[in-house]
């Protein structure tokens, strides 16, 4: 069941069925794609989990901190997801550290994503199960929830 | 008295550059969606932490909704600060002693 096992020379083999390896190549370019559009999409409860403010209490130094660093930030989250992408299309992957890096960091946004699409905004919040759709989201959620958690048991 | 303004001045400046810098600190957030054990493996591969000491920073971030990982210039927990960003963690930067 364990998607991931750790190779010698520290390589992490990660083995999906298509069905699941599709969709976790189209999560991961939902992200790149909602990264793209965070201009126009200022205030996206996703964008805002995604790109948080780097200051609390004090709304200028936070603006100051975003102008400086948001654009590199999207972009090494744009750079995480393109590299998930790139190796969901061998089968299986072979992650390098570079390469598991971006995966755990990736599987991260993927989530914080589908949170803010659920309304998942406290830790006991079950997000919303009223339609077909919002069940079938907590389920990916989970279940990316569950292959961040195997591949951090398979790291070296 | 005409002297007693750039004396002033000077007194103050010497103050600035004697007294110790007020420290910063960098403040990671609970959130709902971070699994505990990426919290910890965060703390531990980006702050070096002990495995012990990763996992007490990130059950005092679960219960008591946030926990200080770093302290030092400004500079340096902003870097800290958008590190923590792009691991996908909330973080944010403050004074020691704000509240």
């Amino acid at each position: 069941m364990i998607p991931f096992t750790l190779l010698p020379g520290g390589i992490v083999e990660a083995r999906f069925a298509d069905a699941e390896r599709q969709v976790l190549r189209s999560l991961a370019l939902q992200v790149v794609t909602l990264l793209e559009s965070r201009t126009e999409a200022q205030g996206d409860p996703a964008i805002v989990r995604l790109l948080p403010a780097g200051y609390r209490e004090d709304d200028e130094a936070a603006e100051e901190f975003r102008r400086y660093t948001e654009s590199e930030l999207a972009q090494s989250k744009t750079a995480n997801a393109r590299t998930v992408v790139a190796s969901l299309d061998s089968d299986p992957s072979l992650l390098d550290a570079a390469d598991w890096n971006a995966w755990l960091r990736t599987l991260t946004d993927i989530r914080l994503a589908l949170a803010a699409r659920l309304g998942i905004e406290h830790d006991e919040d079950e997000g919303d199960l009223s339609t077909e759709d919002g069940r079938a989201m907590r389920d990916v959620y989970d279940w990316v929830g569950y292959v961040q958690e195997a591949l951090l048991r398979t790291l070296p | 008295m005409t002297l007693a303004s750039p004396d002033t001045e000077l007194e103050s400046e010497l103050g600035t550059v004697v007294l110790p810098d007020v420290p910063w600190v960098t403040i990671v957030w609970n959130d709902p969606v971070n699994l505990m054990t990426y919290v910890a493996w965060v703390f531990r591969s980006y702050f070096g932490f002990s495995e012990q000491e990763a996992h007490r920073r990130m059950l005092q971030v679960h219960e008591e909704g946030r926990a200080v990982v770093a302290t030092g210039s400004r500079e340096e927990m902003e870097r800290h600060v958008q590190a923590m960003h792009e691991y996908g963690l909330w973080a944010t930067v403050q004074k020691q002693d704000a509240p």
